[in-house]
């Protein structure tokens, strides 16, 4: 307690420390204090130096005066003693020297003058001749004592100062003022030469510089406090003018501005003060206005909640359907509109102001507390929804729903609950229609979508526009898109023809309202082309408004390609049975040609052996038996060509049938000058099939090669080669027998197989030999490919397939 | 004593020229037309051989063969089967039903003498 009454005090004095003077006085005491301080130290320190400085110079000017006079003597001397015969008297120098001195001025009243060392006046202005040795100064000093004392213990040439106060009184003088003598013993002559002033007179300068200064100080300091007055008050007008202006803003008047001008911090605090009073003026003006807003927002709020409790009431009134009930805090009911009366048959009289609300209640709710667990959710949520059965004052009970919702003051308390109530009775009966229905909707649309779902067909179906709105689970599997990339998109996207198959169907579904069976190709996400047979029809809105089309899409691409194997096979088939019946034919020709062909060769035998050999029949008969050996070789061939024996199949090399062949042919092509290309493949994978057969097809090949170069006149050249080829993934042993003969016209490349068919001359092929080939290679599961060119030659390919497993496991394992 | 030949074929033309053919050769040559009439005559005479077709009407060669074959007395019978038909079946089916021999038609006239000549040594 004690420390803090110290502090206050302490803080009291602290603030006191500081005048409080105005700022005017303030200005003043620093410029007299910064100003006037050094002017007098400086002056005083000026004039102190100056006096010193005059003093020394008019002692020196004195000593000076006296080292002349000194030197005048010592000239006078000199000359007298050079002279000799001409030696002036004593007198005479004196006098001479009396002209010289005696006119010696220093200063007003200061002079030079000569005495002699027992105090007799030789030179002065006026008492020469006096013996002034006991003259004493004003204090009884007795200068000239002490001066002769001083001369005679003076060194020589030495120059001695000495001060006394004097006054003169035959001057006119009235009191003593301090002298100055300089003095110097001139031992020739005993004389010494003194030269005296008043110090007042040598520092007369000394004293007009003093007053100057003097002068000059006052002046200063009055300009000075004249300056300092003008500085404050104009500064302190301006100031004043802020605190004046201020002071009116303080009263209200905020129209106030202030003239101050000039870029020094008062000029800055002007404007700066104008502009806090622009903003203070805007700041008002806004304020005012906002002001004016509120106040009109509150009169018109308070106008649309008069329009608001009018709305209300109306509301609580047409509300018949509704009823709406408020209760307060204590369960007093406040409000119980017509809508309540209707719903609950209590009249409004009879519910309000009492806490009747239990009277709506079902005695089993009552039971449970259920008004208290409402009026607790309600609070806790603000608001409580709920469907429960409620009593009518007939004690009859009905579904409710209502609606409780929180009343709260402002911020506040609960001050209590409105319930919106609803009769229910009609609405659940609608509703358990509405369920029924929609039930019966939702399970029509799910069989309807299972059987969508469950279709192996794709079904699309697409707006007008022709993106898609729908397509089912085959859709997807069919096209491998899933749902979602194709719902949206332009059903043409997926056409292989894109957007003129579109157009082609709807022109034709446009004619006709359905397409059906209608061919065309789709492209798959993986990129495969499927074959579609599509039915379409136009989808139409209850109104028969075309909404869209709904197509199914079947996909035929595995029929299709069936069908195409099919018809190959057939092909195959047809062939191979055309080949089959031929052979039966050709057989049994063979067959039925022996019998007679063997009754000729007997008899012709019989007739033959009896003849008599200069017979000239003998010679036809032999035309005859030749004849016999051509049928006979025609009929072999035959009988070769149709022969049905199992062919017995085994593993081999397409090089050994080959090189038997060439075995057999080869030497026989040497002859014909054909220069034989060996080409055979070595390592070559194996086949399965008929050693002899496929000997028989290589003589056959070599044997119609050989013809074609005997007809050329080109090179004679036959090449044979074997290698391994892989078609679609199915390796086969191609052979190839390629001559550079005549070539087959391309008109006869398709009869070339045909049984019979030869362009050899009559007697030298069957027509049989490709055929021959065609039907063997047919049951080695292999084809035969024919090229050849009219004048370049005639190529043809065997193709076998290969027997891979032995050799592919052999190179597994080596790789 | 000349050999007795029964020729069975349903080809006269067969018939007639094997008859030229064998004749002259010194032998005794019977023909028939059908196997029936085949079974007749070899119960009526003895043959120190016998030629057969294999295709014919009503009973084919084969069976024939194996009928001839049936009968005591005829088991010694050479029996040469001589058909237009050639293959390995034929020839085995045809030694199969008892022939000694399968020849196939057309055959060399002067190979067939040789071959019957052979047959009689």
């Amino acid at each position: 307690m004690k420390a803090g009454r110290l502090n206050q005090v302490a803080e009291k004095l602290k603030l006191k420390s500081l005048p409080d003077l105005t700022i005017r006085k303030k200005l003043i005491l620093i410029t007299i204090f910064l100003t006037l301080l050094p002017l007098f130290a400086v002056s005083f320190f000026s004039l102190n130096q100056f006096r010193e400085a005059l003093k020394r110079s008019s002692d020196e000017n004195l000593e000076q005066l006296v080292r002349n006079v000194y030197s005048i003597c010592q000239v006078y001397q000199e000359v007298n003693r050079l002279k000799g015969s001409f030696t002036l008297t004593e007198g005479e120098v004196l006098n001479a020297l009396r002209r010289e001195i005696k006119g010696i001025r220093v200063g007003k009243t200061g002079y030079v003058y000569g005495i002699d060392i027992r105090g007799k006046l030789l030179i002065h202005h006026a008492r020469e001749g006096e013996n002034i040795i006991d003259a004493v100064d004003s204090s009884g000093f007795a200068y000239i004592r002490v001066m002769i004392e001083g001369a005679l213990a003076s060194s020589l040439g030495e120059v001695k100062t000495l001060r006394y106060p004097w006054y003169n009184p035959e001057e006119g003088e009235k009191k003593p003022r301090n002298k100055v003598i300089k003095y110097q013993y001139f031992p020739p002559w005993d004389l010494i030469i003194a030269a005296g002033a008043y110090e007042e007179e040598i520092y007369e300068s000394l004293f007009d510089t003093e007053r100057t200064i003097y002068i000059v100080l006052a002046a200063i300091l009055v300009l000075a406090f004249v300056l300092t007055l003008l500085v404050s008050y104009f500064l302190a007008r301006r100031i004043k003018e802020l605190t004046g202006a201020t002071a009116r803003m303080v009263n209200g008047d905020l129209s106030g501005r202030v003239r101050i001008r000039g870029s020094d911090e008062i000029g800055t605090l002007g404007r700066s003060f104008n502009r806090m009073a622009d903003q203070i003026q805007l700041y008002t003006i806004h304020l005012e206005t906002v002001v004016a807003e509120r106040t009109r927002e509150i009169e018109e709020s308070r106008q649309s909640y008069r329009q608001l409790s009018h709305f209300l009431k109306s509301v609580l009134d047409s509300a018949t359907e509704y009823g709406i009930i408020a209760v307060d805090y204590r369960g007093v009911i406040t409000e119980f509109n017509k809508g309540a009366e209707n719903i609950f048959g209590w009249k409004k009289d009879e519910m309000i102001g009492r806490e009747n609300i239990r009277l709506t209640v079902t005695p089993a709710d009552l039971e449970r507390g259920l008004p208290r667990d409402i009026s607790r959710r309600a609070m806790a949520h603000g608001v409580c929804d709920l469907e429960l059965d409620r009593l009518r004052n007939d004690g009859e009970t009905f579904p409710a729903h209502s609606t409780v919702t929180v009343i709260r003051e402002p911020g506040g308390p609960v001050s209590g609950f409105v319930e919106i109530v609803r009769d229910i009775t009609q609405k659940r009966i609608l509703i358990s229609q509405r369920m029924v229905l929609e039930r019966q909707l939702r399970e029509t649309k799910e069989f309807l979508e299972n059987i969508m779902e469950s279709s192996v067909d794709g079904i699309v179906t697409t707006d007008l526009k022709g993106k898609i709105t729908y397509l089912n689970r085959a859709m997807e599997e069919l096209l491998q898109y899933k749902r979602s990339e194709l719902l949206g998109v332009h059903i043409s996207s997926v056409y292989l023809r894109g957007i003129a198959e579109a157009r082609e169907l709807m022109s034709q579904l446009r004619a006709r309202s359905r397409v059906e069976y209608y061919e065309m190709q789709v492209k798959a996400k993986t990129g495969d082309i499927l074959y579609i047979l599509t039915s379409a029809s136009l989808l139409k809105d209850p109104e028969g408004e075309t909404i869209g089309t709904a197509g199914v899409f079947k996909n035929i691409t595995e029929q299709k390609r069936l069908e195409m194997k099919l018809k190959e096979t057939q092909a195959h088939l047809i062939e191979a049975s055309k080949m089959r019946a031929l052979g039966e034919l050709v057989a049994g020709v063979a067959h039925e040609l022996n019998n007679p062909l063997m009754a000729s060769q007997t008899i012709l035998h019989v007739i033959s052996a009896n003849l008599h050999e200069e017979c000239p029949n003998v010679r036809r008969f032999e035309i005859i038996r030749k004849c016999n050996d051509r049928i006979e070789k025609i009929v072999n061939h035959l009988r070769e060509f149709s022969r049905q024996t199992d062919v017995s199949l085994r593993a081999l090399n397409i090089n050994q049938p080959i090189e038997n062949a060439l075995l057999i042919n080869g030497q026989q092509l040497l002859n014909h000058n054909i220069i034989i290309v060996n080409d055979l493949a070595a390592d070559l994978p194996e086949i399965t099939g008929d050693a002899n057969q496929l000997e028989q097809v290589f003589l056959n090949l070599l044997s119609n090669a050989r013809d074609a170069l005997d007809e050329t006149s080109g090179p004679r050249e036959l090449t044979i080669s074997s290698r391994l080829e892989y078609e679609d993934g199915q390796a086969f042993v191609v052979a190839s027998v390629k001559d550079t003969g005549i070539g087959i016209p391309e008109e006869n490349l398709t009869k070339v197989f045909e049984p019979f068919f030869t362009t050899k001359p009559v007697f030298k092929g069957t027509g049989l030999g490709l055929s021959l080939c065609f039907g063997i290679i047919e049951t080695h599961g292999g084809r035969i490919d024919l090229k050849s060119e009219v004048g370049r030659g005639t190529e043809v390919k065997i193709f076998i397939p290969a027997v891979m497993r032995g050799r592919n496991d052999e190179e597994d394992t080596h790789r | 004593m000349m050999k007795k030949i029964l020729i069975v074929d349903d080809d006269e033309l067969i018939l007639l020229a094997l008859s030229e053919l064998l004749k002259p050769q010194g032998y005794e040559v019977t023909i028939t037309t059908s196997g029936r009439e085949a079974l007749e005559k070899l119960k009526q005479e003895a043959f120190d051989l016998a030629i057969l077709d294999i295709i014919m009407p009503f009973m084919d060669g084969i069976e024939l063969c194996r009928k001839i074959r049936e009968r005591d007395e005829l088991k010694q019978m050479p029996i040469v089967f001589l058909s237009a038909k050639s293959q390995e079946e034929d020839r085995a089916a045809g030694l199969g039903a008892g022939a000694d021999l399968f020849l196939s038609k057309p055959i060399n006239p002067e190979k067939l003498l040789k071959i019957l000549a052979g047959t009689f040594v």
